[in-house]
Formats: C-alpha cells, sequence, structure tokens
C-alpha cells in the first residue's frame, strides 16, 4: 500500500473548513469545519463548530466546541466545555470541564469530572462520576463509582459493581444550592453500596444502603444492610 | 400478564444469572436491545423480554461461554460476521446440497467461490424451502430477485420473508417489525421465514 503522507489542518484566528482527511487539526480562534473530518489528532483550543461527523484518533478540547455529528476515536478529553449532538464511542472519555451529549456514549473508560449531562444511554466498563451529573438513558458499565454533587440524577443504572458514596473531599464552603443527592429511577447489579441516593428501586445481590439514602423497594437475594439514617420503605429477599 | 413475556427478576431466577451478567451481555450486544421491552406494573418500571427467544439466547450464552470469549460470542450473535465461507464449506457442513447451490450461482451469475454471509443465508433459505417441496424452482428465483433487489436495506433483525399464492400465481415479500398483517381469504401464505431464527440455525451448523 502506498501511504501518503497527508497534510494538516491549522486554524489561527477566523476561518473556516469543509473538513477531509487530515494528519493533525489544530484549530485555535474561532473556526467552523463544515464537513466530516478524519484524521490522527484534533485539537480544538478557542471557539469551533463542527458540522459533520469526527473520526480522530485523539480529540481535545479546551475552549468551546460543538459537534453536530458524531464523535469516534480513541482518546476523547474535555477540558473546556464541548457539547456533542450525535453518538460518541471511544476507548477513554475524559470530561474535566462540561460536556453535554445529545446521543449514546460507548466506551471502555468513561471518567466524568466536571459537569455532564447525557440525552442517551452511557455503556462502558469503568465509569466513574465525580461532579453534577445528568443521564437521561441508562448507565450500564462493569464498574461504576459516582460521586455526585449537587442534584444528579441518572434515569438506570445496572452493572456489576455500583457505588455512590459523598465525596468528603468537597469542602463546605462550596456547598451546592440544594443538598447533594443523586436520583435514579432503578439500580441493578451484584454488589451495590449507596449514600445519598433517591431511588424507586434498587435490586441486587448485596445491597447496602448507606446514609441519607431514600429508597422506596430494596429487592436482594443475599445480603442486605441498611444505614440507621437511611428510608428503605419496602425491602425483601428474593 | 402477556405469557410470551417473562420479567427480569423471573429470567434472573429461572436462570440463574445476576444482574452483572445480563447487564455485561447486555453491554456486548449478546443480547439485542429491542428485547428489553419496559413496561409500568404495579411496583413501577420493569423490565420485560420476550419469554422464548431470551431462555434461548442464555441457554446458548452459558453453553458456549466455556469455550469462547464474549466478544467471539458476541461476534456469532451478530447478524452477519462479515466472515466469507466457502462453497466447500458450505456442502461439507450440510447447509445446501450442490444442487441448490448451483442454482444460487446460475441465478446470481457469478462464479465466486466465497460467499457473505447474507448470501450463504439466502442459499440456505432456498434450501429449506426448496427441499421441503414448499416452493417450485421458479418462486426460488423470484425470492432471490427480491431478497437481491432489498439487498441495501437487508438486516436479519425482526425480518420474516413471506412467499404467498392466490390462484397459482405467488408472490413474496420482505416484511420489517411487522406484526399482523391480514389476507383475504383466498391468499395462501406457502411459507413463513424468520430471519433471526434462520441465522441462528444457519450459525450452529457453520460452528
Amino acid at each position: 500500500m502506498n501511504e501518503l503522507k497527508k497534510g494538516n489542518l491549522v486554524i489561527n484566528g477566523i476561518g473556516s473548513s469543509n473538513g477531509g482527511s487530515f494528519q493533525d487539526v489544530s484549530l485555535n480562534g474561532k473556526s467552523t469545519v463544515n464537513g466530516d473530518v478524519k484524521c490522527e489528532k484534533l485539537e480544538s483550543n478557542g471557539i469551533a463548530t463542527f458540522k459533520g461527523n469526527i473520526v480522530s484518533q485523539t480529540v481535545e478540547v479546551n475552549g468551546t466546541a460543538t459537534f453536530e455529528g458524531s464523535i469516534s476515536g480513541e482518546n476523547i478529553t474535555v477540558e473546556g466545555i464541548a457539547k456533542v449532538l450525535k453518538d460518541v464511542a471511544a476507548a477513554k472519555l475524559q470530561v474535566s470541564g462540561s460536556g453535554k451529549f445529545g446521543g449514546n456514549i460507548q466506551a471502555a473508560e468513561v471518567n466524568l469530572e466536571g459537569r455532564a449531562s447525557i440525552a442517551g444511554n452511557c455503556e462502558a466498563e469503568e465509569v466513574r462520576v465525580r461532579g453534577p451529573v445528568k443521564i437521561d438513558g441508562e448507565l450500564n458499565a462493569e464498574h461504576i463509582f459516582i460521586e455526585p454533587y449537587g442534584r444528579s440524577s441518572i434515569r438506570e443504572i445496572g452493572g456489576q459493581r455500583i457505588t455512590v458514596k459523598k465525596d468528603a473531599t468537597f469542602s463546605n464552603w462550596l456547598k451546592p444550592f440544594l443538598a447533594t443527592l443523586l436520583f435514579a429511577d432503578s439500580i441493578e447489579g451484584d454488589d451495590i453500596n449507596l449514600e445519598i441516593t433517591r431511588a424507586k428501586v434498587v435490586r441486587g445481590r448485596n445491597v447496602t444502603i448507606g446514609k441519607k439514602c431514600e429508597i422506596d423497594l430494596v429487592e436482594y437475594t443475599h445480603r442486605f444492610e441498611k444505614d440507621d439514617s437511611a428510608t428503605v420503605r419496602e425491602y425483601r429477599k428474593i | 400478564m402477556d405469557a410470551d413475556l417473562i420479567s427480569k427478576k423471573d429470567l434472573l431466577e429461572q436462570t440463574g444469572i445476576s444482574y452483572g451478567q445480563l447487564y455485561r451481555w447486555k453491554r456486548k450486544n449478546l443480547i439485542p436491545e429491542d428485547w428489553f421491552i419496559r413496561k409500568s406494573t404495579f411496583t413501577g418500571q420493569e423490565t420485560f423480554f420476550p419469554r422464548e427467544r431470551i431462555l434461548e439466547r442464555i441457554e446458548k450464552i452459558q453453553a458456549m461461554k466455556e469455550n469462547l470469549s464474549l466478544d467471539e460470542l458476541a461476534e456469532m450473535f451478530s447478524p452477519s460476521s462479515g466472515k466469507l465461507i466457502s462453497k466447500e464449506e458450505i456442502l461439507k457442513h450440510g447447509i445446501a446440497s450442490e444442487f441448490v447451490l448451483n442454482f444460487f450461482l446460475e441465478q446470481a451469475q457469478t462464479k465466486d467461490q466465497v460467499f457473505p454471509f447474507e448470501d450463504v443465508l439466502a442459499i440456505y433459505m432456498l434450501e429449506k424451502l426448496l427441499h421441503s417441496g414448499e416452493i417450485s424452482i421458479e418462486e426460488g428465483k423470484m425470492l432471490l430477485q427480491l431478497l437481491h433487489n432489498t439487498a441495501e436495506s437487508f438486516s436479519v433483525d425482526h425480518s420474516q420473508i413471506w412467499l404467498i399464492r392466490k390462484f397459482g400465481v405467488s408472490s413474496c415479500f420482505l416484511l420489517k417489525k411487522a406484526e399482523n398483517i391480514l389476507f383475504e381469504k383466498e391468499t395462501k401464505i406457502i411459507a413463513k421465514v424468520d430471519l433471526m431464527q434462520l441465522a441462528d440455525e444457519l450459525k450452529m451448523k457453520l460452528m
């Protein structure tokens, strides 16, 4: 095969491109990319709008970027503000700033540390959430670890090990306006360990309901433990 | 409650699998997304599955996961594995007789020695229908023509192929996600093929 060395797309200042196939894409300033982009490395530092789909080994957003299509790649990092209207597929997705996802997320590893909202489902092997999160679909992962902040909500959570913990390091003066709570319709897994969670149904093998939880119904098969400060309206062994 | 559906809770109890496993298999696409049917019950939202299909699927996964990795299994359950299958394999695994195979080659006007999964599925379907005597050679040609024309939008999920006859005139069509099809009374349904089931059968043969 005859490998052609591909060119780079660099925009400094104000500019636009129709997209295409590149080695590196580096956008600084205010840029608009109107078509699909295929590249090895995509870095967006200023304000950028991508109207097509992105396929890139690494995607890094440091400024504000809007993706009207989908993104697929190995490593996707959002340190600024990113809005993706369609699906995201990656080996690793890291959001440290703010991420708003209109579609589904499929990844091996998902790290949400800033503010994140997902309109679809999120499927991964390892999921770590620290901060305010909102998932309208289902969160399905082998291991799920959530430290919510403020009002967080995830419609359905399913997996092998699910842990929701109150994060002690969010200091007191940084208190959110509303008390920190995670809302969920259903949580299902093998080993479930919850704190500060308000859920309608929790089903699992070993279920531990910790402090400040309010659960309507717990169904467990092996072990069930409840903290004194937690409210469980109904529980049964099945 | 609907007898054809099984709730998630009953499913886990009956098969002995755990939530973790079920979610893992869902993630790996071993269980298709649209088998998860959400319904509201008096305890809130519950998930149901088509009883027969899910039980059969879980039995297969459990039987085979000893020898295959989850990814290999996923490939097996995915509608088409992208692997090409040779003429010899088709004959060796008893998927089709030489006669049907030659008939297919003649119709498709190719001299290919290897076939994509979709073609093999078509060959397998022809073999079954022709051998059971349900359809004639002419109707076989029509079926192939149909598959050929719909190749672009072809997927085995929820698809069925029907062949109908009225006063000796036959016609065939491809159904997608359809339920409740009613015919006038002189129309005879000659053959009804569920492509998903057929694909599963074929994969078992190819193992």
